[in-house]
């Protein structure tokens, strides 16, 4: 698999809450290698979710570009950002509840991620029942979405939105309510998705994240500090 | 591609929410579908009430042909009928032959009808003798044989058709001989009889012959009469109402026409008379008012029902928000994020359409069974299989709306607004143009006039809707800014729950669109509640009256028994039973007269408080009134103390009427003198005492000359251990005396004296002046109804016999239980002594009020009264339940609790799903520091002023629709009595406000209770946007 790489020109985003303005993100520019791991560090509010978000295509910036494998997400239709996130994009949103379906199990829920991917790709993906297995979540592969703990539908989380094997992966705090072994699980998902070439923006106050990745990036009130 | 058993899977993850839509949109369905097979049930039950409610001679036809050839003429009507074929399609048919025969009874000439009748002995009860079967043979009835002197065996002689001349028959060999072999018992009601006049004997009026009961004869009988006999050949159609269906309405009519119109165009002298078609035109009509209101009512329920609908789905799809929003993430294109988003509801409205049709199919049986006329077919028909396909394709529209929200927003918006539906700029210009539609609607109603009473227009069951509408989306409009001042307010107390709710309520009018909804559901149900219950008593109310006690039994005595005493038999006190009897005055006063006994009359008669100006028992007492006290006399002899002031010429004598042990007797006292002198006589065998009943002032010499004079009488005496006693009475006692009715031309005056009484009199043609000491209050005591007294001057009721009464109408009465207006009441007993031949025209009846004991028709017959038929309340009611107005009602309060179910169903969602954003904020409130009980009390107070303002509202709208509306709204078939009530029927509506207000305020605390559950601290990490 080839990853994307990542661009980010002057991108500013200001929220306006209450007829007051919140700048989230101060011109922040950025690149990632296609194929590397980034960590996004920062305090509570600092701009690391928006980011995330502005680079998934779900919301538009108030003014700057975000380039992924080229093209301006910034700049794109609905119809284009939806095909390249079904193409190309896993995003795992924070919190596990925006990831998953609440009704359908485990299994359903990495297949639903897949169906979304156009045919020509679908050779590539593995099937559901091997990629849980692989994250050791093969004993919850049946079970209802109540049933899992919030550790695993964590990592289930991270599972679907690396079933369409993107090639970027765009993680908002992936293991805030993990435990050490958890979180080395996740971790070593993501080393495993990086070797396979898959571009990956993780959003984490994980120090062991941290470590494992090619690069961190520390955010404080919309802009870049190292 | 989300697959269907994921979507199955949705639907129960979410089965409340589904629930509630599927409720609602079955509901929406059943609406649209029930109206339809509503209205055709309703209809096929308003056309089998009027058939059957119509007497058998109206609704079936009868031929009669007079000018056939005489040899057959039964023969040859069969031919003509034949030829025009049966004109309904279950036909029973009836023959007969018949003419009138003139004979001489016991108590001179008398008429009775000489009938051969198809089948009659099997319904008569033969008492002596059997069926006439030779060609001589009649059977004649057991009251005739008592009043002719007939019998078994008797030869009765006679012209037919009223030839009779000076006492022979007109046509030379016409007269009839025929004898009599059985007898028979007057018949109870029996359709067989077509109401054909058989067994009506009653006295000839002026000179008209007697007219008997009807002499049956054989069909060899009939075919002996001689030709001059003239037979009328009859043949009766009867319909059978359970036969007929509205489909076969139209083909009923033509065949009706086709057969008559042969008939007639055929045989001169052959008439065909039916009154169905106008039968069927009363009912026609009455099933286009049902109609109209059927299609009013059933228009604003699938109006209000699909506007939740809307609400509900928008809800539903909105509640799937956020896998709407994670399809979208993962790069679903457009058809698949919104199969996913809208699958769900769209299943469920397809599912809604059979249970929808099932629902109103059950609904509309139900109903038809307790309402409807027993055995009305209920059948799912085309109308209402358009209607579920339409409030189907009403529904995919509401989804079609919701789904371009769900493709059009963005996705993290999706994420953060779940489950709250924000009235968008389109949504408040909506609901601002139906508060303006209805009030523009409202006004061009009534400045229309459709609340003018009387009108048959369904238009007025709209103004209650278009009313509590206005009243909603104004009074919620006005809602936030109450609350925006009212937070000035309480932002100062230190209170933060009342702030916490205002500023809630202030600030977020999603809700109020629906406690606007809420009101206007909440105002339909109190508009029905009312409505139900005032139309529901006045229905009470008309059938009661109709009938005039819980239970009337026409009945018949043989012979003079007394009515009174004979139910008195059974009902001592009068208690429970009362003798009535009908009768329509031949001169005097307008209208008919009960007369009653007047002692049991306050007991068993039905009455409301306006019938009269006094109440049932004053009323009562006033013409039952007492009776002068009877001049007893226990001597061995009697005296009157006389003054002739005009002497009557020539001489004439003057006699006592007393009534001893042998029964009434006049006692001769001797040729009247000038001057004051006692007129003595010996009493007869007295037993256990005499009656002086009247004096008499027979002619002396020869009669048939006119009598004037004038007597004083200043007093009567008997004679006891050998002196003379005055009887101790006040002879000048208004109304105690008066002059005996004669039917030729009479004049007299009692003028009352100090210790006696002036009678002066005048009579003519043969007939003898007589005072009477009255038995009676004399004048007769009436309650008389509005108008009824013809002459207010001299009130006077006359019989057919010549007979006038004086009357003193001692109160007027408005309505008279089962006449209504335009009737009298008078005491029974009274009006048979005043008028001895009142009761030859008069129709008996037995009323039993609900004290009767059940088997009270049994002790009755058991007395040997004849019943004839019996009605009570509870069938009237019934049918008047069923009637076309009651019918429009009665789906209005099915319409009004269905939109109750909705709007509920509607409230449910809403709080449920509002319920997880609500929760965020108070998990927030939490985390600050605010105290547990305050946002209990700002969640419970939030909710309550929602609720309770939609509450306040809706009853206030369907209050002020009931007062408007209900005098205009068809309750009851038109042009009875009495009057119609509107006031609100306070315990009902309480009740109802009790209910309401309680699940209201369960509501409130359930949701506030369930939000605060939810609100933990952990909440607010999955929460943030
Ligand atoms: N949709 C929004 N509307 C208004 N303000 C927003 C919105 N999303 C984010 N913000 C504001 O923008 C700023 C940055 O928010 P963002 O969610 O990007 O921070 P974050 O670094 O992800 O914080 P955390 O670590 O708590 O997730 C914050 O002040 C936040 O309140
Ligand atoms: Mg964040």
């Amino acid at each position: 698999m080839t990853g994307l790489d990542v661009r980010v020109e002057a991108l500013e985003m200001v929220y306006e809450v209450d007829g007051e303005q919140v700048h989230a993100l101060r011109g922040v520019d950025l690149e990632i290698a296609a194929g590397s791991s980034m960590a996004l560090l920062g305090p509570s509010g600092s701009g690391k979710s928006s980011l995330l978000t502005l680079l998934a295509g779900l919301q538009k910036p108030t003014s700057g570009r975000a380039l992924i494998g080229g093209q301006d997400v910034s700049a794109m239709s609905e119809r284009a950002l939806l095909a390249l996130r079904a193409r190309e994009v896993g995003v795992v949103m924070q919190g596990p509840a925006r990831n998953l379906l609440p009704y359908a199990n485990a299994e359903d829920n990495v297949r639903f991620a897949q169906r979304a991917v156009p045919r020509d790709r679908r050779d590539r993906l593995r099937s559901p029942a091997d990629l849980l297995e692989q994250l050791g979540l093969g004993h919850v592969r049946r079970s209802r979405l109540g049933a899992l703990s919030g550790g695993e539908q964590q990592r289930l989380s991270l599972a679907v939105g690396l079933a369409g094997a993107p090639g970027l992966l765009l993680a908002d705090e992936p293991t805030s309510q993990l435990d050490a072994v958890n979180r080395a699980h996740v971790v070593e998902m993501l080393v495993t998705a990086a070797a396979g070439g898959t571009t990956i923006v993780v959003v984490t106050h994980d120090e062991h994240i941290a470590s494992q990745v090619d690069r961190t990036l520390a955010l404080r009130d919309g802009e870049i500090v190292s | 591609m989300p697959s269907l058993t994921l979507a199955l899977r949705a639907l129960w993850y979410r089965r409340g929410v589904s629930l509630a839509v599927l409720l609602v949109a079955t509901i929406t369905t059943a609406a649209a579908a029930a109206g339809a097979l509503y209205q055709r049930a309703g209809g096929e039950s308003v056309l089998r009430d009027a058939l059957t409610a119509a007497p058998v001679s109206t609704s079936g036809i009868e031929v009669t042909s007079a000018d056939l050839p005489q040899n057959d003429p039964l023969g040859s009507l069969q031919k003509q009928l034949a030829k025009a074929g049966p004109p309904f399609a279950h036909t029973r048919r009836v023959l007969s032959l018949q003419n009138s025969l003139d004979a001489g009874g016991k108590q001179g000439p008398a008429r009775t009808r000489l009938l051969w009748r198809e089948g009659a002995c099997e319904h008569l009860r033969i008492t002596a003798g059997h069926c006439p079967t030779g060609p001589q043979d009649a059977l004649i009835s057991t009251r005739m044989m008592r009043s002719t002197g007939f019998g078994i065996g008797s030869q009765i002689t006679g012209c037919p058709g009223a030839q009779t001349y000076f006492g022979a028959c007109s046509q030379p060999g016409g007269s009839v001989r025929v004898r009599v072999v059985g007898t028979y018992a007057l018949p109870e009601a029996d359709p067989y009889w077509f109401d054909g006049p058989y067994f009506e004997a009653h006295s000839g009026n002026n000179d008209q012959p007697d007219t008997l009961d009807a002499t049956f004869l054989s069909r060899d009988g009939a075919d002996h009469l001689p030709a001059t006999a003239y037979l009328t050949a009859v043949a009766q159609y009867r319909l059978d109402p359970a036969t007929v269906r509205l489909d076969d309405e139209a083909r009923l009519r033509a065949q009706v026409t086709h057969f008559t119109n042969t008939l007639e165009a055929g045989q001169d002298g052959t008439r065909a008379l039916t009154s169905l078609p106008t039968v069927l035109d009363k009912a026609d009509a009455d099933r286009r008012d049902l109609g109209r209101s059927v299609l009013v009512v059933t228009l604003q329920l699938v109006a209000l029902a699909f506007v939740v609908l809307r609400l509900v789905v928008a809800d539903a799809s909105e509640a799937r928000g956020g896998e709407v929003a994670l399809a979208k993430l993962r790069g679903y294109r457009a058809g698949p994020t919104l199969l996913l988003g809208l699958l769900e509801p769209i299943v469920l409205l397809v599912l809604a359409v059979p249970l929808g049709l099932l629902a109103a199919d059950v609904a509309v049986r139900l109903l038809g069974d307790a309402v409807l006329a027993p055995g009305t077919p209920v059948v799912i028909r085309s109308p209402s299989l358009l209607a579920a396909a339409g409030a189907l394709a009403g529904g995919l529209v509401a989804a079609a709306y919701a789904g371009r929200r769900l493709l059009t927003r963005p996705v993290l918006e999706q994420w953060r607004r779940t489950g709250d539906v924000q009235p968008g700029r389109a949504g408040t210009v909506i609901e601002m143009l139906v508060g303006m539609g209805s009030l523009i609607g409202l006004v061009a109603l009534l400045s229309r006039g459709v609340l003018h009473e009387g009108s048959h227009s369904a238009l007025p069951l709209l103004v209650p809707l278009l009313l509590v509408v206005v009243v909603a989306v104004l009074g919620v409009r006005l809602l936030p800014a109450v609350c925006a001042t009212l937070v000035r307010r309480t932002r100062a107390s230190s209170r933060l729950g009342p702030f916490l709710a205002v500023r809630t309520v202030a600030r977020r009018p999603a809700g109020l669109r629906l406690a606007a909804l809420l009101a206007v559901a909440v105002g339909l149900a109190t508009f029905a509640v009312d409505g139900s219950l005032v139309a529901a008593g006045n229905r009470a109310e008309r059938a009661s009256t109709d009938v005039g006690a819980a239970k009337v039994v026409i009945v018949r005595t043989e012979g003079t028994a007394d009515l009174r005493r004979l139910v008195r038999r059974v009902d001592p006190d009068g208690t429970w039973a009362m003798a009535a009897e009908l009768w329509l005055p031949f001169g005097g006063m307008r209208g008919t007269v009960l007369a009653v006994d007047s002692d049991a009359f306050a007991h068993v008669a039905h009455w409301r408080d306006d019938f009269a100006p006094l109440s049932q028992p004053k009323l009562a007492a006033a013409i039952g009134g007492p009776a002068p006290s009877r001049l007893l006399l226990t001597g061995d002899a009697v005296a009157v103390d006389l003054t002739p002031v005009t002497l009557p010429t020539p001489t004439h004598d003057v006699q006592l009427l007393v009534t001893g042990a042998h029964g009434q007797q006049t006692l001769p006292l001797g040729e009247l003198r000038a001057g004051t002198h006692r007129y003595a006589a010996r009493l007869p065998a007295c037993g256990t005492g005499c009656t002086l009943d009247g004096i008499v002032v027979p002619p002396g010499g020869q009669s048939g000359a006119d009598v004037k004079g004038a007597l004083r009488i200043s007093g009567i005496s008997d004679h006891r251990a050998g002196a003379w006693h005055l009887l101790p009475v006040d002879l000048g006692e208004p109304g105690a005396w008066h002059q005996q009715l004669v039917s030729s031309p009479a004049t007299s005056e009692v003028t009352p004296l100090p210790n006696g009484l002036t009678w002066r009199f005048s009579v003519s043609g043969g007939d003898v002046p007589v005072l009477l000491r009255s038995t009676l209050p004399w004048p007769l005591h009436v309650a008389a109804g509005r108008d009824a007294v013809l002459d207010p001057a001299l009130p006077a009721v006359a019989n057919f016999d010549g007979l006038s009464v004086p009357i003193d109408p001692v109160t007027a009465v408005d309505v008279v239980p089962q006449q209504g207006q335009q009737s009298s009441l008078v005491d029974l007993d009274f009006v048979r002594i005043a008028l001895p031949r009142f009761e030859e025209f008069a129709t008996q009846q037995v009323w039993l009020s609900d004290a009767a004991p059940r088997d009270a028709v049994e002790r009755l017959r058991a007395t040997g009264l004849q019943i004839v038929d019996t009605r009570t309340t509870t069938a009237q009611r019934a049918l008047l339940d069923r009637s076309a107005p009651a019918l429009g009602l009665l789906l209005f309060a099915f319409a009004a609790a269905a939109a109750a179910v909705l709007a509920a169903g509607a409230t449910a969602v809403a709080l449920y799903l509002s319920g997880r954003r609500r929760s965020f904020e108070l998990a927030a409130m939490l985390v600050v520091g605010a105290p547990r009980r305050s946002l209990l009390a700002a969640a419970v107070g939030e909710q309550l002023l929602v609720l309770g303002t939609a509450l306040v509202l809706g009853v206030t709208g369907g209050l002020a629709a009931a007062l408007l509306v209900l005098p205009a709204v068809p309750e009851l078939p038109e042009g009875g009595a009495p009057a119609l009530r509107y006031a609100p029927h306070v315990g009902g509506l309480t009740l109802f406000l009790v209910v309401l207000a309680a699940v209201v305020v369960a509501t409130a605390a359930g949701a506030a209770l369930g939000l605060l559950r939810q609100a933990r601290p952990g909440l607010l990490r999955e929460a943030a946007p």
